[in-house]
């Protein structure tokens, strides 16, 4: 090879290697969107970081053990929020037990064994969807009309639960279904040719594949239903109530107690409701943590 | 299309000896293996006139296929030619799939698969499937193998059950120090391994195959079609396979599929040609067979 | 579809008809130098008998690149096997030409009536054996499964000249030393010729096995 091929070829590789350095700059538009990701996911978490840290600020001085144990009071001194503590999580725990096992089996169904092509199968998904849209306040009249009047349960905690539990179920449908769609294909082929029935597949393999999306979808479910305040109202939760309440008497819940101790003159009432604030968060995590150690438990097996 | 009985294969052994694909030896000699004095092997599925339909349009027509016993059948010929379409047929797993008809007569043992009173529950626990992507439960390798016995109803001895299902499929060796760890953490060898073991814990008669080795790399496909051959002793076997090598190493009678212009201008599946392997691979009667086995079609 | 595997196919064929040609050439020239006594007959026969070997080790390494790369069945298969065995054939009806060219010698008495009859004959057998090797391996290039019924006809004749060599040196008067010398190398000779209407009839039996897939057991029969 001559000096002038060497050189030929030497700038040749020269060409390719420098074209691999220029590349870092991005055009202007990549850069700008870059930017505006990293904005909105920053405006995101300072927003949160302020709200959390301006109901820490109010709310701590005022977590003591009386805001625990004790019953609500006209005095801010003694005033608890016991009662209400306790009838969130009934509440969580009918709608555990009542909504939740409720919603997976529609899940489930129509997944797994409903006929797709069937009309009123069709009627009934688009139903769930825009139940899942519907204002909850409606669903507060609704459970006012039919349980509260119709069934003549009276202002009780079942009452309130169940609605919550009927707001709650679209959301855990979709997510349910979401998650069984996303097992694949081929578990189920596998199970069927083993000479299982449809049940036997979808209890013993297909299900359990699913726990990990179906307890994210039922989370979210289940803390939108903890935190709402504006049905129950509807269904006529009292805002005072002092005793421990039960499935069957009246009732107040978290989110209503808070409402009602902001709407209240005396500022150290506005500390109290912070620091409740605090303890429904609390509360919430606390149901968060236990449905990550539920997903984890069957990840873990894979 | 020309309708030939499989003949059955005088000398089976004869024809896996690994490392010579095909039986070079003895060609001038070798005639078609009518020898009468063997006697045939039971015939497992005799298939007369299959045909199917998905959705109305015709997928496979006219096949007309036996199967005997403690045998490896392959079916070959190129893509969409109803190969696996008329495996499914034989454990009935055509069922599942919405709009899909399946009409002819199917016998096994001399019982109509497709009759009234049939179960294909009951069917698909004597006729187990290996599918092409090996698709093991996301549980642990006991729970994969349990899973049969435990919904067919063969609830004791359980781990006996395991251990013989893992021998059988020649993964017992590699995997009984850590039956509890998931199965999605074996090789794809492996794996499809253990859903040949997991078919088998069912006890199954017959076992179907579809490619079951096309995901595998060489070395795993070498071992899966060593235990083809060692399960032909105790089981009826049939493949589904796009290698035609494959086929010429392992089984004993082989079909060819091709597709034919139907009667609405679609095209369908229909049987070509079966036979002993060898003629198959050495003088096939039909040219369309020739033409793909040399690979002068594709 | 697999150009690549039908043209190395066809090349395979080529190579050996090539071979059988140059082989048929040999013995022919071969038979001249026998019975003619030319020097250059002796000469071209062993140029081409060593081309002939040249192009056996030729074919021996296509064949097993073939079987070993493209995996041939059906009915490439049997062509495949076909050549193996011809090139075998071949080489050989190429190795027994040079082996007559290398028994010339001038009859020692030139009058003798068993002279002129030993050589006619040896001259009969070897124009036929030329002759069978090219019909041979024409059949071959034509794929002509009645090829061995044709061949082993024209085998008898070889035969029949072959015994008629050997009935006239039996009968020849063993006392003349230089005589009964020279007509053993013709016994040889005539022993080489017959040798070589057999390669050409297992070429025909191939050439048959390879069309139709059945070995031709009629053909069989006189062999060797």
């Amino acid at each position: 090879m001559n000096a002038a091929n060497r050189t030929a070829s030497t700038a040749a590789a020269n060409a390719v290697a420098s074209s691999l350095v220029g590349r870092r700059q991005r055009s202007v538009g990549a850069r700008l969107f870059l930017f505006y990701l990293v904005f909105s996911t920053g405006f995101g978490l300072v927003a949160l970081a302020v709200l959390l840290g301006t109901i820490l600020v109010d709310g701590l001085p005022f977590l003591d053990l009386t805001l625990l144990t004790g019953a609500p009071s006209s005095n801010p001194g003694m005033a608890g929020a016991r009662p209400a503590i306790l009838a969130s999580i009934m509440v969580a725990i009918v709608l555990v037990a009542t909504a939740l096992p409720l919603a997976v089996a529609t899940g489930v169904y129509l997944e797994e064994f409903a006929p797709r092509d069937r009309w009123w199968i069709r009627l009934i998904e688009l139903n769930i969807q825009n139940l899942a849209a519907i204002p909850s306040i409606i669903f507060g009249i609704l459970g006012l009309a039919f349980l509260v009047r119709g069934l003549g349960l009276g202002p009780v905690l079942l009452a309130g639960a169940l609605i919550l539990g009927l707001q709650m179920l679209p959301t855990v449908i979709i997510a349910a279904r979401e998650a069984l769609r996303a097992v694949p294909a081929s578990v189920r082929q596998g199970g069927m040719a083993l000479g299982a029935t449809r049940l036997q597949v979808v209890w013993r393999e297909v299900l359990p594949a699913a726990i990990p999306g179906i307890a994210t979808g039922s989370i979210l479910g289940l803390s939108r239903a903890v935190g709402e305040t504006a049905p129950l109202l509807m269904v006529g939760a009292a805002t005072f109530v002092s005793y421990n309440p039960g499935l069957l008497t009246q009732y107040t819940v978290l989110p209503i107690l808070i409402y009602q101790w902001m709407r209240l003159p005396q500022a150290d009432f506005q500390g109290l409701a912070a620091a409740a604030i605090i303890v429904l968060l609390a509360l919430l995590i606390a149901m968060n943590g236990f449905a990550i150690w539920m997903r984890n438990r069957h990840e873990r097996k894979w | 299309m020309v309708e030939i009985e499989a003949q059955p294969d005088a000398a089976p052994t004869q024809m896996a000896t690994r490392g010579v694909p095909l039986n070079v030896a003895g060609v001038a000699t070798r005639t078609a293996p009518t020898d009468l004095s063997v006697e045939q092997p039971e015939l497992v599925f005799d298939c007369r006139e299959i045909g199917v339909r998905y959705n109305g349009v015709r997928a496979l027509r006219d096949v007309n296929l036996q199967i005997r016993r403690n045998a490896v059948t392959a079916l070959i010929g190129p893509s969409g030619c109803g190969k696996s379409t008329f495996l499914r047929c034989l454990n009935r797993m055509n069922d599942l799939i919405p709009g899909a008809e399946v009409d002819g007569v199917c016998l096994y043992h001399d019982e109509d698969l497709y009759g009234p009173n049939i179960d294909a529950i009951e069917v698909r626990k004597r006729i187990g499937m290996v599918f092409q992507k090996p698709n093991p439960f996301p549980k642990s390798i006991y729970d994969n193998i349990a899973f049969g016995p435990r919904v067919v109803g063969l609830k004791d001895h359980l781990d006996d059950r395991i251990e013989e299902a893992l021998r059988r499929a020649a993964l017992w060796d590699e995997v009984k120090d850590r039956l509890k760890e998931g199965a999605l953490s074996l090789s794809g060898g492996q794996q499809q391994r253990l859903c040949i073991a997991r078919a088998l814990a069912v006890e199954p008669d017959v076992i179907l195959m579809d490619e079951p080795c096309s995901a595998l790399d060489p070395i795993s496909t070498a071992a899966i079609e060593d235990l083809m051959t060692s399960l032909k002793t105790d089981y009826t076997v049939v493949i589904v396979t796009h290698n035609m090598q494959q086929a010429a190493r392992v089984a004993d009678t082989t079909a060819f599929f091709s597709t034919d212009q139907g009667e609405t201008g679609t095209r369908c599946g229909v049987l070509i040609e079966v036979a002993a392997t060898e003629k198959i691979f050495t003088k096939p009667e039909n040219e369309r067979t020739e033409a793909y086995v040399t690979g002068r079609f594709g | 579809m697999r150009i690549g595997f039908q043209d190395e196919l066809d090349e395979l064929c080529e190579g050996i008809q090539t071979e059988g040609r140059l082989a048929a050439t040999a013995v022919a020239e071969a038979t001249h130098a026998l019975v003619d006594w030319q020097v250059e007959a002796f000469e071209s026969t062993l140029v081409a008998e060593v081309e002939v070997r040249r192009l056996y080790h030729e074919t021996e390494t296509r064949v097993e690149t073939l079987l070993a790369r493209q995996a041939p069945v059906a009915g490439d298969l049997r062509t495949v096997l076909a050549v193996l065995h011809i090139n075998r054939s071949v080489e050989r009806a190429a190795h027994n030409a040079a082996r007559v060219a290398h028994l010339a010698t001038p009859p020692p008495r030139r009058m003798l009536v068993e002279e002129a009859v030993i050589t006619d004959a040896l001259r009969a057998m070897g124009d036929r054996g030329a002759e069978m090797v090219r019909t041979a391996m024409d059949t071959f290039a034509r794929r002509d499964a009645n090829a061995a019924l044709l061949l082993s006809t024209l085998d008898e004749l070889v035969d029949r000249e072959n015994e008629k060599i050997a009935d006239t040196i039996l009968a020849i008067d063993i006392n003349d030393p230089e005589l009964r010398q020279w007509a053993g190398r013709m016994l040889f000779a005539a022993r080489w010729l017959e040798r070589v209407g057999d390669h050409a009839v297992n070429v025909a039996e191939r050439t048959t096995y390879m069309v139709t897939g059945e070995p031709n057991t009629a053909a069989n029969q006189d062999a060797n």
